[in-house]
């Protein structure tokens, strides 16, 4: 059929450029607790294909659960609302913030539960799927005691890596896809191609985590290592880049995405440094992504 | 021909084929409750005779000869093709001379109009600045380039004379890369001293008589602004001229093709479908026709009703396609891009909406923003 005018289908592409931009992630978070913790010994080469298994069955429950939600559920005609979804996307990136061990699988049902959740309420609040999923996680862990971000490798090592350039590679302990400050930009690069990415967002948020951050340096009394370590062990990079521009849970209007920013780098560099809570920035997302109504609402005082 | 044309900041070059159709099989007029009706069932007509006049005092007239055939509110003229036509008594040879009185009363004698209000009505008002946009507002017209370029000297001469004898400011506004048009103006421009031109870029949207206003002559009002375009200027040119009504009006016509529209020369009253069959023979039956803006998705479901009116500048004759929204993925494109910086989102449309639909063009889930089911 010769395409039509308006057949774009551009939601489909910007959903393509998203999940290209999570490869990067998704393959070295493989690499980091999968294949490195198998050579050395702390895990069998069929239990480290997890880390690729996992994303994947990831992204096909989204589409079985999506399918059964439009086509079911809302008895749609087409198949437009579920290949433009953007919630495999989103699933994936919920599984990138888990943490490398044992109750890595019971992940999958949680992160299908808030899917069902989140279809139901997301008329009425504007929620970080993400960030939400991530506070969640880290409560349940705590509760049940197994707070514990480190792979099996990484538990049985005597010291901790803490050398900022390492760390920038993504060396640190942390969550499966957070820990590559390097990945995270390349996959910033690529979503920079992506005309509908919020782009703003990472770059407005991490100049006020840096004047913060700073301005700690200097009045704080926390070392410039100190500070470039807390940086990258809380996987800001990350976060600002995927969870914090999430488009669903973000302002609209420009004005209001650059205070949204503001407000979250700032009240993220608090968190980290100050607090020493690096799952205060995903909770700084998840407030922030409620207030998204307010922060629409600067585009006439900021005189647009 | 090509016409260098800018879109979204999309600059593009445009193949336009120019095309007559000045002999249709017939011309109709359709009649508004209150219409003072001139004509009786099988009346001969000349071109130029009157045929009706609506309560506001515009008037319309026969623009092909022939036979009246009165139905369902509608007045046909069956086109006998002799091309009978009324020749005033008042023509003139110059226009140079006319008084302020004299260009009143054929304006107002005639009843012609602009954007379905009477233009002696404009031209009584207490207008400081007289702005005549030569460019086709919406996108993908090039009705007013073609207009002016065909009439250049009769147009500026009309200009001049309405500055002069209105006593007031007077540009004219070309498009930057019309360079037919505007290095037409400008190799004569000099003998036109009361005619300022200013040659900007025909952006869609921000051509629009909103957005010119702020954004080059802040320093009027808004109401302070005759805002005319090519064909009500050759209107008040041909009133004042010839003492008739202008019979012919050019409409764009764009088949899907971004890079290709045809602009046609017909009459008014034409039937639109009539045209499309016989000078492009292309079959619509089976395509999406949207009328002077696809971006406002504003469907023509039967093209064989629609005749040639001032409100019918283009057509544009896309594949047909199922539109299906998916839901909206809040990227806040419709925002950025608004002319006007409204939030196309709200559930409530804000009434400064100048209804341009770039927010529908832009929007990657296909959703009809400025629609009411939103």
């Amino acid at each position: 059929m010769k395409k039509g005018f308006f057949s774009k289908n551009k939601v489909l592409g910007i959903n393509m450029l998203y999940v290209l931009s999570v490869l990067p992630l998704i393959i070295y978070g493989f690499y980091k607790n999968g294949i490195l913790v198998y050579q050395n010994g702390f895990m069998s080469l069929f239990l480290s294909l997890q880390y690729l298994v996992i994303p994947i069955i990831i992204i096909a429950l989204s589409y079985v659960f999506e399918i059964y939600y439009y086509m079911g559920i809302k008895k749609e005609e087409g198949t437009s609302s579920v290949v433009n979804s953007i919630i495999p996307y989103i699933n994936v990136l919920c599984y990138l913030v888990c943490a490398p061990n044992d109750y890595l699988w019971l992940t999958i049902p949680l992160i299908v539960i808030l899917d069902i959740l989140i279809k139901f309420i997301d008329k009425y609040v504007t929620i970080n799927q993400i960030a939400l999923f991530k506070c969640l996680l880290v409560g349940i862990m705590t509760l049940i005691g197994n707070l514990e971000y480190a792979n099996l490798y990484e538990a049985s090592l005597t010291t901790q890596v803490t050398e900022p350039s390492l760390l920038f590679l993504g060396n640190g302990i942390g969550a499966i896809g957070t820990t590559s400050t390097l990945c995270a930009l390349i996959g910033y690069i690529i979503l920079l191609f992506n005309s509908y990415y919020k782009k703003e967002i990472p770059i407005v948020a991490f100049i006020g985590y840096a004047i913060v951050s700073v301005i700690i340096y200097f009045v704080g009394g926390l070392s410039f290592n100190d500070i470039l370590v807390n940086t990258f062990n809380s996987g800001i990079i990350f976060a600002l880049v995927y969870v914090a521009s999430l488009s669903t849970a973000t302002p609209v209007v420009r004005s209001g995405r650059i205070i949204y920013s503001l407000v979250l780098g700032v009240l993220g560099a608090v968190m980290v440094n100050i607090l020493k809570l690096n799952i205060g920035v995903y909770i700084v997302i998840l407030v922030l992504g409620l207030l998204t109504p307010l922060f629409d609402k600067f585009k006439l005082s900021l005189g647009e | 021909m090509k016409l260098t044309y800018k879109f979204n900041n999309d600059e593009k070059r445009i193949d336009i084929e120019r095309l007559d159709y000045l002999t249709p099989n017939s011309t109709e007029i359709y009649v508004r409750e209150g219409d003072t009706i001139y004509v009786k069932d099988n009346d001969y007509l000349y071109i130029n005779q009157l045929i009706k006049e609506s309560t506001s005092g515009i008037k319309s007239y026969a623009t092909v000869s022939g036979n009246v055939e009165l139905e369902n509110g509608i007045i046909k003229v069956n086109n006998d093709k002799s091309d009978s036509s009324f020749v005033s008594e008042e023509a003139l040879d110059d226009i140079k001379d006319v008084k302020k009185e004299e260009i009143i009363k054929r304006c107002e004698s005639l009843g012609i109009d602009y954007e379905n209000k009477l233009i002696v009505n404009k031209l009584k008002g207490n207008s400081r600045l007289l702005i005549v946009n030569a460019m086709d507002v919406e996108p993908y017209q090039f009705n007013n380039n073609y207009l002016f370029q065909d009439n250049v000297k009769e147009l500026l001469e009309t200009i001049e004379l309405l500055a002069k004898r209105f006593n007031i400011d007077a540009y004219l506004l070309l498009n930057k890369y019309d360079d037919n048009n505007v290095n037409a103006v400008k190799g004569v421009i000099n003998n036109y001293q009361d005619v300022n031109l200013k040659v900007i870029e025909d952006v869609f949207p921000y051509n629009t008589n909103q957005i010119v206003a702020k954004k080059f002559f802040k320093e009027y009002k808004y109401g302070d602004i005759l805002f005319l375009d090519s064909f009500a200027l050759y209107k008040i040119y041909f009133a004042i001229k010839n003492g008739l009504p202008v019979s012919e009006r050019y409409i764009t016509v764009n088949l899907g093709d971004p890079n290709k529209a045809y602009v046609i020369k017909t009459k008014y009253g034409a039937n639109v479908g009539e045209i499309i069959k016989e000078i492009i023979k292309i079959d619509y039956s089976d395509r999406d026709i949207y009328l002077n803006n696809f971006m406002r998705r504003v469907k023509c479901d039967n093209l064989d009703s629609l005749i040639v009116t001032d409100n019918i500048k283009s057509i544009f004759i896309f594949p047909k396609e199922n539109i299906v929204p998916s839901k909206c993925i809040k990227c806040g494109k419709c925002v950025d891009i608004c002319p006007v910086g409204i939030n196309p989102l709200a559930p409530k449309l804000d009434s400064s909406c100048i209804r341009c639909g770039l927010c529908n063009f832009v929007c990657p889930a296909n959703i009809n923003l400025i629609s009411k089911e939103k």
